[in-house]
């Protein structure tokens, strides 16, 4: 209660505080300003004239009779004085509505001022964050946040401000800080294709300086220029290429996070929560890059402004849409197709973006399917945004995204028919709006929707007997959240906030209709609260030696169960040597909500379902230590980081009860998720290396990590300890990118994995069906024994490696419009990985496509390889 | 309905380049491991009572077209008794003609809602297990026949059956239906209908609700005959694991996304796997 009332104050005093004087008059722009040969005392009557701002004047110098001449366009009051006064003994404040200039104190304190504004992309205006602002003088610098806002509290003074940004042309200011100064900053874009080519004196935020760990941040462009499996650009399939984050089964993306399962990620689309990031049984995830700003990834030492999942949060921004002019781009696949179209809808001031993508299988096999037996599946995405600027200090973002898998089947016979339809996605919306309260203090407030909805209608006609089933599953997110960042100074970033989520899971809906009995009918709700207020501070409190510490009160409630948690959050950054720092890291973090899952592959009979009174929230605590060492302006840098991390509570399905049966998804009817999930114990630890280069023409990473995890259930193999299906002792990935030069770009990735874990029959007995009365009637499987296993993942796969390559071509159309031809392999050397073992037992195999001993009369072990060498060809024009 | 669903994923997986091995499973899967399996189902509707005892092996490298299983695996020496709550005990003797142990019904009764004790001697090794007989059983049975043809264009004949919870209480049933063909004495010759995942249901949809399911059997099967067996069971949960995970494991073969269910067990010992479960059955004779 103490941490709320210290909490609450710190808000109200920081917010009562934020009015600034008005000096908005300060920033009125005065068309052409010429003087002369006039003194300065004149000079300025004039301005005061053209202005119509009384200039006051205080004490009496000889210095106004010094002559002066300027001439400037366009420049606002502030720019002019601060023209006139430079190299003077005099400055200026606004009193009121006036301009007092008076005589600066000799032996005055020196005055700390505070230069903020945007840094921007200059034609889209798009906001840009991450951003180096760096005073070369002072030593000291900041890098703007996730609406690309920067302030940086320094003492008055000439100074030399240096703006960069991987891709952008670096930007060298002289500034004359005598007041707090607003200065927004447009960036170019280096010319197409040559963004990383050219190695400047260019900033970007070195792993050296930065206090927390566990951080990655992925660049657009990496993922726009690797090689893509059936040329679908997916973000989460380029995480996957980085240590520490592991993929699931062949060609998903599917992510496990140091240990940790699916569920466990936190990933939010503009402050949303995604809950099915997933297309096609995880064969590609929702998001295709095209209109996508940022993507960062926490893996421990998370801030305190993040919770709710145990391991990982994948933060990712899309672009806010080009204020200036209308561009976008199409991209033609095999498997899809996508457009992106961006524009302002009010020039400079508010901007829209639309971003959508289908796939046309079902359209082209349509006309070959045999008439009254049809099937069909397809994938479709839309993002839109919006984006209006009120002024500088109000602008407002309304993120929309909609996401939909959809099988449909339809048989008719003489005296029957049978209708399916099973349909699974997301909607995500926030509506936020962004409040600089003065130059130190800036908002994000944001309302939250997120819905997930799987559903399957089934109909079937047989004589005079009519079923129609009806069931679905899902979960709605009503959130608000409001972020504060406070910049007192340079050595202090201090987050706080307050979110709030209600959340209504609907874990099962169901609905038999069946000619001759009455409707069934079950509504399965579970509402709950989910809260959470948060602090946390990025403390430089030696030039070695800096700390972000923070920490998260969560509570979550359903009906008269209450959880409170207390999550403190540490990170310690020592830089021992220049460019080399050694880090340490502590977080604790709950999970209120749950995945039911037997895959983890975004399958549409995966269930989320909430914390109840017998089903606990899930806590992990994690410590890292870890080494970063930057390589002066050879744009490598290296990380190491150690870590362990334990998980109480996780949970997971008993034996052979899942929610749904694949095969027959009407058997859900049958089961209560509540009663048979089980939870228990996990353990994750293991070392992450990551040397990477990010200038120059060739970039890329080497990714090394050695890790185990571990669970233990009290239902699961027989309570014994065992190792977790998508634990992989080593993981190394190699990727690059070269840009040979305008017209072309080479990349390739290599990854080598060890096997998953699977639980396949060891054993075998007599068949012990016939003991009971009630005959199965089932033609399938081996009728004389029964095939069986006692252990879970009882059973280690071969390692899986492959290597892609890739090449694209670009080329300037007479239109100025550009167009790129990609050519990728996927597994280009033809390795046979494994994608699933089994135990023939007949000698036909599983997926027919034979094995060397077709007709063996004994029982085999097999492995079915998947993407064996898979060339894909795309085409993407931008406008 | 959901396994056109899988083709589709299938149809599309194969449409890409995919290949498969034989793999020696040499320090892979563990080979060393060897079990005792007992499994025996009591009811009082039953004419006898019966125990199941068999050993296991290594799966890989048997024969696939297995006849001999019964001959190889049967433990023929275990010492087998049972007993009631009043300390009652019954042996069971091993007869060579079905591989089981048994009795008639008649020399011991099982009675509902009572518990029984099961224990197993097998060349020194003790196994002891225990199971409690439902106390009720459904009290009537309908059924609607009809005919079909199924998504392979085959003409099939459907039984639907209908029967009402039992209330005030967890129930957990397993629904069949056969064709019987009564041979030369007494002899029946049964040919079950399928009923796919319909034959398991529990009353999770509602207690005291309507339940039904839904069997097929191939129309030319109708030919001699038109008697039709059907049959619910009111079992104990893990015998409804049981035969759900077994039926699974059936199923799912070779999937490469449900993994084999490690069956449910209640035999203590060291080395012990099994099941010892009750239920009740109730049974109804149609002819079409």
């Amino acid at each position: 209660m103490k941490l709320f009332s210290t909490f609450l104050m710190l808000f109200l005093t920081l917010f009562c505080n934020a009015q600034d004087i008005n000096t908005s008059f300060l920033d009125t722009k005065i068309e052409l300003f010429k003087i002369e040969n006039k003194s300065l005392r004149e000079t300025l009557k004039e301005l005061e004239k053209r202005s119509n701002i009384k200039i006051g004047y205080s004490g009496k110098n000889n210095v106004f009779k010094q002559k002066t001449s300027i001439s400037v366009k366009d420049k606002s009051i502030k720019d002019i004085l601060n023209s006139l006064l430079f190299n003077t003994n005099y400055e200026y404040k606004v009193l009121k509505n006036k301009i007092l200039i008076y005589k600066r104190r000799v032996k005055q304190k020196i005055k700390k001022h505070t230069l903020n504004g945007y840094i921007k992309e200059i034609g889209s205006k798009e906001h840009l964050l991450g951003v180096s602002v760096y005073i070369s003088e002072l030593g000291i610098g900041t890098y703007t946040n996730n609406y690309g806002f920067y302030s940086l509290t320094i003492p008055e003074g000439i100074y030399t401000l240096t703006v960069s940004y991987i891709g952008y042309k670096t930007i060298y200011k002289n500034i004359n800080l005598k007041v707090h100064t607003p200065l927004s900053i447009n960036m170019v874009p280096k010319e197409e294709f040559l963004e990383e080519v050219v190695v400047t004196n260019q900033k970007t935020q070195k792993e050296s300086e930065t206090t927390l760990m566990g951080i990655t941040k992925l660049k657009i462009n990496d993922v726009k220029s690797l090689p893509a499996f059936l040329g679908e650009k997916d973000v989460l399939k380029t995480l996957q290429l980085l240590p520490g984050i592991q993929s699931g089964v062949e060609a998903t993306s599917g992510i496990y996070v140091r240990g940790g399962s699916p569920d466990q990620n936190l990933i939010i689309l503009d402050e949303a929560p995604v809950y099915n990031s997933n297309h096609l049984f995880g064969l590609f995830s929702i998001f295709n890059g095209d209109g996508i700003k940022s993507v960062e990834v926490f893996k421990g030492g998370f801030p305190a402004r993040f919770g709710g999942r145990l391991s990982s949060v994948i933060n990712i921004n899309m672009k806010d849409g080009n204020k200036e002019q209308l561009s976008g781009k199409f991209n033609i696949g095999l498997l899809s197709s996508s457009f992106l179209l961006e524009g302002p809808i009010k020039k400079e001031q508010t901007s829209f973006l639309v971003n959508g993508r289908r796939t046309y299988a079902d359209l082209i096999s349509k006309p070959f399917q045999p008439k009254g037996s049809e099937v069909g599946y397809f994938f479709q995405d839309l993002n839109f945004k919006i984006h209006h600027v009120f002024n500088d200090k109000n602008k407002l973002f309304w993120s929309n995204y909609y996401g939909e898998d959809n099988f449909k089947s339809e048989n008719r016979r003489n005296n029957s028919r049978s209708d399916s339809k099973i349909t699974w996605g997301n909607i995500t919306s926030t509506l936020r709006w962004n409040h600089q309260f003065n130059s130190k203090l800036f908002s994000n407030t944001s309302l939250i929707f997120s819905n997930y909805k799987f559903r399957v209608e089934n109909e079937n006609k047989n004589e005079n007997i009519t079923t129609k089933f009806l069931t679905s599953s899902g979960i709605n997110d009503y959130g608000f959240k409001t972020d504060f960042q406070y910049l007192p100074n340079p050595n202090h970033t201090l987050q706080f906030g307050v979110a709030s989520t209600y959340h209504k899971f609907t874990p099962q809906r169901l609905s038999i209709k069946e000619t001759g009995i009455r409707e069934v009918t079950k509504n399965q709700e579970l509402n709950s609260f989910e809260n959470a207020a948060y602090i946390e501070d990025n403390w430089k409190i030696t030039k070695e030696l800096s700390a972000s510490s923070g920490v998260r009160i969560s509570n979550f409630n359903h009906k008269s169960t209450n959880y409170l948690a207390l999550e403190p959050r540490f990170s310690l950054a020592w830089k021992a040597l220049p460019a080399m720092a050694f880090k340490a890291s502590y977080s604790k973090m709950n999970q209120y909500i749950h995945l039911l899952t037997n895959s983890g592959i975004g399958l549409p009979t995966d269930l989320w379902v909430s914390s109840t009174n017998k089903v606990k929230p899930q806590i992990s605590e994690q410590i890292a230590l870890g080494v970063a060492k930057d390589f002066k302006n050879t744009g490598y840098s290296f990380t190491m980081e150690a870590y362990y991390k334990k998980m109480d509570d996780v949970i997971s399905y008993k034996e052979g009860a899942s929610f749904l049966v694949l095969s027959d998804i009407e058997s859900g009817k049958n089961v209560s998720w509540e009663e048979n999930i089980t939870t228990g114990k996990g353990w994750a630890y293991g070392s992450e290396f990551l040397l990477r280069k990010q200038k120059g023409k060739l970039t890329g990473w080497l990714g090394y990590t050695l890790s185990r995890t571990e669970r233990k259930f009290n239902a699961l193999n027989l309570g014994k300890r065992f190792d977790a299906k998508y634990d992989r002792r080593h993981n190394i990935s190699l990727v690059g990118i070269y840009k040979l030069n305008k017209k072309m770009t080479l990349s390739a990735n290599w990854s080598f994995n060890s096997g998953l874990n699977y639980t396949l029959p060891n054993l075998q007995t007599i068949n012990y069906d016939s003991e009971f009365p009630i005959d199965s009637g089932s033609t399938t499987g081996n009728e004389s024994v029964n095939e069986f296993t006692t252990q879970r993942n009882n059973f280690k796969g071969e390692p899986y490696h492959r290597l892609d390559v890739s090449i694209q071509f670009h080329k300037k159309t007479k239109r100025n419009n550009l167009r790129t031809w990609g050519v990728s392999l996927y597994n280009s050397y033809g390795n046979k990985n494994p994608l699933f073992y089994y135990v023939a037992d007949s000698d036909i195999s599983f997926t027919s496509l034979g094995g060397s001993n077709l007709g063996n009369d004994k029982k085999t072990l097999r492995r079915y390889s998947l993407l064996v060498f898979v060339p894909s060809i795309n085409y993407t024009l931008k406008f | 309905m959901m396994k056109n669903y899988i083709y589709i994923l299938s149809f599309f997986l194969l449409s890409i380049t995919s290949c498969e091995d034989i793999v020696d499973p040499e320090e892979l899967l563990e080979n060393n491991e060897s079990l005792v399996i007992i499994n025996s189902f009591i009811s009082p509707q039953n004419d006898v009572i019966s125990a199941k005892i068999s050993s296991t092996e290594f799966i890989i490298g048997q024969p696939i077209d297995d006849s001999n299983s019964n001959e190889r695996l049967i433990i023929k020496n275990a010492v087998v008794t049972l007993s009631n709550e009043e300390g009652l005990r019954v042996n069971l003797p091993y007869f060579e003609n079905n591989f089981r142990y048994e009795i008639p019904a008649t020399n011991f009764s099982i009675v509902a809602g009572k518990k029984y004790f099961l224990k197993v001697l097998v060349e020194e090794k003790e196994f002891n297990a225990s199971c409690e007989i439902p106390t009720k059983k459904i009290n009537s049975i309908t059924e609607i026949v009809s005919d079909k043809e199924d998504s392979n264009q085959e003409e099939v004949k459907v039984v639907r059956v209908r029967f009402t919870d039992i209330v005030d209480q967890e129930n957990f049933y397993i629904v069949g239906a056969h064709l019987q063909r009564f041979n030369s004495g007494t002899s029946v010759q049964k040919t079950p209908f399928n009923f796919e995942t319909d034959r398991f249901v529990t009353d999770n949809i509602g207690d005291g609700s309507i339940m039904s399911s839904e069997g097929k059997l191939k129309k030319e099967l109708f030919v001699d005959t038109t008697n039709i067996k059907i049959q619910v069971a009111n079992v104990e949960h893990i015998l409804y694991k049981f035969l759900f995970s077994s039926y699974l494991n059936n199923q799912n073969e070779g999937s490469p996304i449900e993994e084999v269910i490690i069956p449910p067990n209640n035999i203590i010992g060291n080395g012990g796997q099994g099941v010892f479960a009750g239920f009740q059955i109730t049974e109804k004779q149609v002819s079409l």
